[in-house]
């Protein structure tokens, strides 16, 4: 193609986009434009996907989150909330750990079973308790059942 | 004639003033001292303590299976921590002993009564079960008795701790008798009655009330001791509850 004739074409087609700009007749999308939204709504809900998976908590996660409530409400003495994470049976059994007091905790360890967990936890840097939870289903709180 | 019985008298007088420790004729007894002896005597040093014990004081906790051992100088220092010891076997649940044969061991404040050289279970300490308020609250005409804190790793009743370390509370107990102590207070409790472990017990036992009065008159006791490291005066009221005078 001639040079001059290009930019007659360059020109033409410029005169074409600013009518259709103007609103006067809308915009079909193309084929290839459809298929390029679609592969970006895809691509979107694939990052989206993965944040909402960053933003679940992992059984551990919960299984210390349980952990962590259940000795601070037992660090405050505050049995009600207490009974929200542990069983009747488990709390007696913290009567025959001989710490009185619980000034200080650190949970050491997790492990996480189907909808069993254990967590090592270590009392005034002094004591360490294994407390062992339960669930019946992956949707339950875990709750203390027993303590070793 | 008589100045020679004054001389015998005299000198008996001494040799009984030199083994002022009476327990110290019985075998088992001089045995626990040559055991012992020496490691008492350190452990007291340590804590900055009169060797021979001049005032002690014992205290149980039933669940945590721990006896304590705390001594002072004297009437007006509070008392330090000595040793604690763990207790081998303990019948029955938690709970005061109510009747003759419930195997329960005891809750309140009490003394030891009696030493006893010659246990089956090596050597014992009688704790002086039924007090004024076990008479009350009993709830049989039976309240029962011979509770006691012996050696061995058996128990209907009393607080077993095994051979080797009632030896070393015995020795000591006798050793504060011989220096003048007549009641050695020993404080048998469910548990560490702290916070924690009172609002535990207050929960589990939330459908048996007349226990948890009972349990928050011993607790005044703990808190007292816990607090100022001195033994409570401790009376009881027409119901047979405990209460701080």
């Amino acid at each position: 193609m001639e040079k001059p004739c290009f930019i007659m074409l360059a020109l033409i087609n410029l005169l074409t986009l600013s009518f259709a700009a103007c609103g006067t007749k809308p915009h079909v999308p193309t084929q290839a434009e459809i298929a390029a939204d679609r592969q970006l709504l895809q691509e979107l809900q694939q990052v989206l996907d993965c944040i909402d998976e960053i933003m679940q908590p992992t059984d551990e996660e919960l299984l210390v989150d349980a952990t962590g409530q259940l000795m601070e409400a037992l660090y405050c003495a505050d049995i009600a909330t207490a009974t929200r994470f542990a069983t009747d049976t488990a709390l007696g059994l913290l009567l025959y750990v001989d710490e009185p007091e619980i000034n200080h905790f650190k949970i050491k360890r997790t492990d996480v079973f189907t909808n069993r967990g254990v967590a090592e936890v270590t009392i005034n840097h002094h004591a360490t308790l294994k407390l062992i939870f339960s669930r019946n289903s992956a949707r339950n709180e875990w709750r203390l059942t027993a303590v070793n | 004639m008589f100045g020679r019985a004054a001389f015998l008298i005299l000198l008996c007088c001494s040799c009984l003033k030199l083994n002022s420790n009476e327990q110290l004729w019985y075998a088992r007894v001089a045995d626990a001292r040559d055991a012992k002896d020496a490691l008492l005597r350190s452990l007291f040093q340590k804590k900055g303590l009169t060797y021979p014990p001049q005032r002690l004081y014992l205290r149980v906790f039933k669940s945590e299976n721990v006896l304590e051992v705390w001594a002072s100088d004297n009437n007006m220092q509070p008392f330090t921590m000595v040793k604690s010891y763990p207790v081998c076997a303990m019948s029955g649940q938690l709970g005061p002993k109510r009747k003759e044969g419930d195997e329960q061991v005891p809750e309140g404040f009490y003394h030891i009564s009696s030493l006893n050289p010659f246990s089956a279970y090596h050597l014992s300490m009688q704790v002086s079960y039924p007090n004024a308020s076990d008479r009350q609250l009993t709830t049989h005409s039976r309240p029962g008795g011979n509770i006691y804190i012996h050696g061995n790793c058996k128990s209907i009743g009393c607080i077993a701790i095994t051979d080797t370390y009632i030896e070393e509370v015995y020795w000591l107990v006798a050793q504060a008798r011989a220096n003048g102590q007549a009641n050695i207070p020993v404080h048998l409790f469910p548990a560490r009655m702290s916070e924690l472990k009172y609002n535990i017990l207050l929960h589990l036992y939330r459908d048996k009330p007349t226990l948890l009065k009972f349990w928050s008159s011993l607790k005044q006791g703990y808190d007292y001791f816990q607090y100022h490291h001195r033994v409570p005066s401790v009376g009881i009221d027409q119901n047979g509850y405990y209460f701080l005078q």
